[in-house]
């Protein structure tokens, strides 16, 4: 995790992954990849999906929940579930998206924002050139 | 380790680097805005007489290595802080790097006014940044990655004033740098 001018601090929130072979991988407090320790633990997601696809990712601050399920699109917010998009329309090739947004004010060095982006992203056609949509939730 | 993000300063024709500002005060002189260590106790001294512009101020975001997957999405804009009156804002995000003038910056191009308020960076006076793993002169690349260390492009800022200005300091505008990180 990026800290501004040297603060130390640990995410507000961490993650956690689940393959569609039942490995799980959650995020450490310090934030840091097993497979590449240069990179964030998040490093390790995106390594495994490149042989395993992901099926949930959640976010917790230990009290409330954030899921998405890749294999139909589903948000499960502290136990109640929606959809963004439209469920009689299909959509392939379902991808995470998950980042943390950082606002810093330059006038001051300062963050003055973060919000955690979670979501998923899907193509409208099987080709994966096709024309590509996002569902999103910002979280802070 | 967790990657430390900062921003520096680049000023004088050598291109003296000032690294960890705190503050970006504009002035009529070529000096950087202090850091946590030094403060800024200069500008007062420097200030920009009613009708004349600030030298351009060359600052940029680093991130030292370690602790992210990727950094993107960079964004620069004016996000809060109504300006005053006779005072506007120019700014640009650019890989080069001049001395320092007060020779007013003229919009076109990528020189934009960024004297209107955009909160949400959603307009075209709030630029895209490129990182490099360089320099913020450096080639440059949409993502940083790998937890490589590495560098804004110049986020380059000049107040510009009418006669009609007031002495005094100004407001408090709010200047953002906006990044996505994984």
């Amino acid at each position: 995790m990026v800290t501004l001018n040297g603060t130390k601090g640990t995410p507000k929130y961490l993650f956690a992954a689940k393959f569609a072979d039942g490995k799980i991988i959650e995020q450490n407090t310090e934030d840091r990849s097993i497979v590449n320790p240069q990179c964030s633990a998040f490093n390790d997601v995106l390594e495994e999906i490149k042989v395993n696809p992901l099926d949930q990712f959640a976010i917790t601050d230990s009290e409330q929940v954030w899921l998405v399920d890749l294999k139909d699109g589903k948000f499960t917010v502290n136990g109640s579930s929606f959809y963004l998009h439209e469920t009689d329309k299909p959509y392939y090739n379902r991808r995470l998206i998950f980042f943390h947004r950082h606002w810093t004010n330059m006038l001051i060095a300062e963050e003055y924002d973060r919000q955690y982006c979670l979501g998923w992203h899907g193509n409208v056609e099987p080709s994966i050139e096709s024309h590509n949509e996002e569902f999103k939730l910002f979280i802070r | 380790v967790a990657a430390t993000f900062k921003f520096d300063e680049d000023n004088t024709s050598g291109k003296t680097r000032t690294s960890d500002v705190r503050s970006c005060n504009w002035r009529s002189n070529d000096a950087n805005s202090g850091t946590a260590t030094t403060g800024d106790v200069t500008y007062r001294n420097n200030p920009i007489t009613a009708g004349n512009s600030s030298f351009i101020k060359y600052q940029y975001g680093e991130f030292s290595a370690g602790g992210f997957t990727t950094i993107s999405n960079g964004k620069f804009g004016h996000t809060a802080g109504a300006m005053d009156t006779g005072v506007t804002l120019l700014g640009q995000v650019v890989s080069s790097y001049t001395t320092p003038v007060a020779t007013p910056l003229v919009v076109g191009g990528n020189i934009k006014d960024m004297s209107a308020v955009d909160a949400s960076l959603s307009t075209g006076n709030s630029p895209a940044v490129l990182f490099s793993t360089t320099a913020p002169d450096g080639s440059t690349a949409a993502t940083l990655t790998g937890g490589a260390a590495g560098f804004t492009q110049y986020l380059v800022t000049q107040l510009q004033t009418t006669t009609g200005a007031a002495p005094g300091d100004t407001s408090t505008y709010t200047l953002t740098l906006r990044y996505d990180e994984q």
